[in-house]
């Protein structure tokens, strides 16, 4: 299902890569994004997972207001995402995997988690970046985390399960379809290409992930926002923006009118992706069964036509007076009637 | 999933659709005691879903609740003997509201459409100022997509002619101001989206810039809530700070216009696959036909014996046994 969507925040649009309007992107979340880097403060942003620039062209928005500077990270980046770091001197493109470009690159006041939804890759990246703020004796980074809610806030997904450490990988089914409330696999369903078999349980999933690192460190605070597939915040209570951050996401953080929303709209898309697999599946049947309707009517239709039939129905004729075996039969099938 | 006073809003709506108000439980609540609240009102209570929660929060805030509805659910029925707090009115909303006594608040979401709710809206207005009171504060439910911008009617022929838009035959989709194949179905919705007099938040509106002092905020979410105040009223603050943030709130909004079109996807894309279902199910009837027919000539012991004779002519046989075997597959 294609589906136009209007509504352009910031004057960006949302489906140039999203045509089935999944609200896959943060930048569906733009304009909290943007109230959250401006309250933060600071003057860079890392964006891991930025995949075809989506968002990057929202950080390159406050980047402008606020002489800021954004470093992109993507092991594999989209040509588009390219073209805006040829344009824009104000962004880097880092071509690296999050881990490696969160170790040897600067270490951003801001750094978004929007890369492989998983709970190694997530709590790799946690660690690196905690590392490297003890190592420079500065605070944790304000971190924003993607894909905090359902599916992959308790559930891994993998874009390359062969670079994730075997015995740190969920059992995956491949192309896996997942429906909200279903902890195992819905076949027709939303469709991932590496999912995690089951929903849940230890070391499964970036909220697991983002629950775990926060564990024993007590000067963090996370915030949920459970909007368009879910956001984390996590900040040290000690920044000078605490307050106004805390001020800003109050309303948002767990709020249950939102969670509802949230759970009714995912409900809706996975329902629409069901209707639609029965629909490719009614249609691959009729087309499956074609040939052999095709074959059967050709052959009926040339015993309707040929001679030697017509005697066989005058033999049974005399035999039984009436027969099952006719050329009215035939046609009766042929017209489809019973 | 916490949801106030424990009420599930999914029992009595399998398909997700979440038309009941009890889905704004927070906002309809909040509003309720950002004004203290003592009676309510509520049009269009219906299956008293929203009336549950309504009770159980009057219990606690010592207020009560007046239910109006012309054609009450058995459901709604059946609260009323056992809450003290509770009066049902089987009429319409026109001929209750202006008998009854004036409330603290309304609560309007009965017939969706210009006529109705403009009438409603006129006859509070009129009730507090024969009373020299405030406006109560209003709560609207569909003030968002299908019904913000265009007209709907339980009963047709119950609306003046003069104030009825022309109906649609199909269903709607959202950002299609016409109608659409396969789309959501309504009750009796008008043909085309927009323009004056059409739909309930345009009523609103109208209302509104009728008198000037007025406030309206919207709270963009599961169909739409508007509220309306006067903002000279003593709970102006307490309202605002329930409703500022949220008011239009543009993210806010586009989750709702992404859960409406889902829910429409998936009802387009229901009816066809009901109708390719169909194809396949009469694809299925005619193989079986088809079959039977083959089968049963290849129990034919006359069809063999002419297969043979045409055979022992040396004339090619226009069918043979191991072609009808091949055809059945």
């Amino acid at each position: 299902v294609t589906t136009q969507v209007l509504d352009s925040p910031f004057g960006l649009d949302l489906t140039a890569h999203d045509r089935g309007a999944w609200g896959a992107s943060l930048l569906y979340n733009a304009e909290l994004v943007m109230q959250v880097l401006e309250v933060a403060g600071g003057t860079s942003v890392t964006e891991v997972g930025a995949l075809d620039g989506d968002l990057t062209r929202l950080l390159l928005l406050w980047a402008e207001r606020s002489g800021g500077e954004v470093i992109a990270v993507d092991p594999s980046p989209h040509p588009d995402l390219e073209a805006l770091a040829d344009d824009h001197t104000e962004l880097s493109l880092l071509s690296a995997t999050s881990h490696a470009a969160l170790t040897h690159g600067p270490l951003s006041d801001t750094i978004i988690l929007d890369g492989d939804h998983n709970y190694y890759t997530v709590s790799e990246e946690l660690r690196i970046i905690a590392e490297r703020a003890a190592d420079q004796q500065r605070r944790l980074p304000l971190l924003l985390l993607h894909d905090v809610g359902w599916p992959h806030g308790r559930r891994d997904d993998y874009y390359a399960p062969a670079q994730i450490p075997t015995e740190q990988r969920q059992p995956i089914v491949p192309e896996g379809c997942l429906y909200p409330g279903d902890p195992g696999i819905r076949p027709g369903a939303l469709p991932f290409h590496h999912p995690a078999a089951c929903e849940g349980g230890v070391r499964n999933g970036v909220l697991t992930a983002v629950e775990d690192f926060l564990s024993g460190r007590e000067e963090l605070r996370l915030a949920i926002v459970p909007t368009f597939f879910g956001i984390g915040l996590i900040w040290d209570r000690t920044m000078p923006e605490d307050g106004a951050l805390m001020e800003l996401l109050a309303s948002w953080d767990r709020n249950p009118y939102l969670e509802r929303l949230e759970r009714n709209r995912v409900l809706h898309l996975a329902n629409t992706m069901l209707q639609l697999t029965a629909v490719r599946e009614a249609e691959h049947r009729l087309w499956q069964q074609g040939p052999q309707l095709a074959r059967q009517r050709e052959l009926l239709e040339r015993l309707l036509a040929s001679r030697a039939f017509w005697a066989v129905e005058r033999v049974l004729r005399l035999r039984h007076g009436s027969s099952a075996l006719s050329r009215e039969a035939i046609r009766r099938v042929l017209d489809g009637r019973d | 999933m916490s949801f106030p006073y424990d009420l599930d809003p999914h029992e009595r709506d399998p398909g997700g659709w979440a038309t009941s108000l009890l889905h704004n439980a927070e906002f309809v609540l909040g509003c309720l005691d950002a004004v203290g609240a003592r009676s309510v009102i509520e049009v269009g209570a219906f299956m008293g879903e929203l009336t549950r929660l309504l009770l159980r929060w009057a219990e606690n805030a010592g207020a009560s609740v007046i239910a109006i509805d012309t054609a009450p659910h058995a459901d709604l029925e059946s609260l009323e003997p056992a809450h003290d707090n509770l009066r049902l009115i089987r009429a319409s909303s026109h001929v209750a509201l202006a008998e009854l006594p004036p409330a603290d608040a309304v609560i309007l979401d009965g017939d969706h459409n210009y006529y109705t709710v403009s009438e409603e809206l006129r006859i509070i207005a009129e009730r507090a100022a024969e009373q020299q009171r405030q406006l109560p504060l209003l709560l609207l439910h569909d003030v968002g997509w299908p019904h913000g911008r265009r007209d709907d009617y339980y009963v047709p022929d119950r609306i003046p002619a003069e104030h009825r838009q022309p109906l649609a035959r199909a269903g709607l989709y959202p950002g299609e101001p016409g109608t659409y194949p396969g789309g959501i179905p309504c009750d009796n919705p008008a043909a085309h989206e927009g323009g004056a007099r059409n739909g309930v938040l345009t009523a609103v509106e109208d209302f509104v810039s009728d008198h000037d002092q007025l406030r309206l905020a919207i709270v963009p979410a599961f169909y739409g809530l508007g509220v309306v105040w006067d903002p000279a009223g003593p709970h102006d603050g307490a309202l605002t700070e329930v409703l500022s943030i949220w008011d239009r709130n543009p993210l806010l909004q586009r989750m709702e216009d992404n859960r409406v079109m889902h829910l429409a996807n998936t009802h387009v894309q229901m009816i066809l696959a009901q109708e390719a279902e169909q194809r396949v199910a009469a694809q299925d009837r005619q193989l079986q036909r088809q079959r039977e027919m083959l089968e049963r000539l290849l129990a034919s012991r006359v069809l063999r014996a002419a297969e043979l004779a045409l055979r022992l002519r040396r004339s090619e046989p226009v069918f043979s046994r191991r072609q009808i075997r091949r055809a059945i597959g």
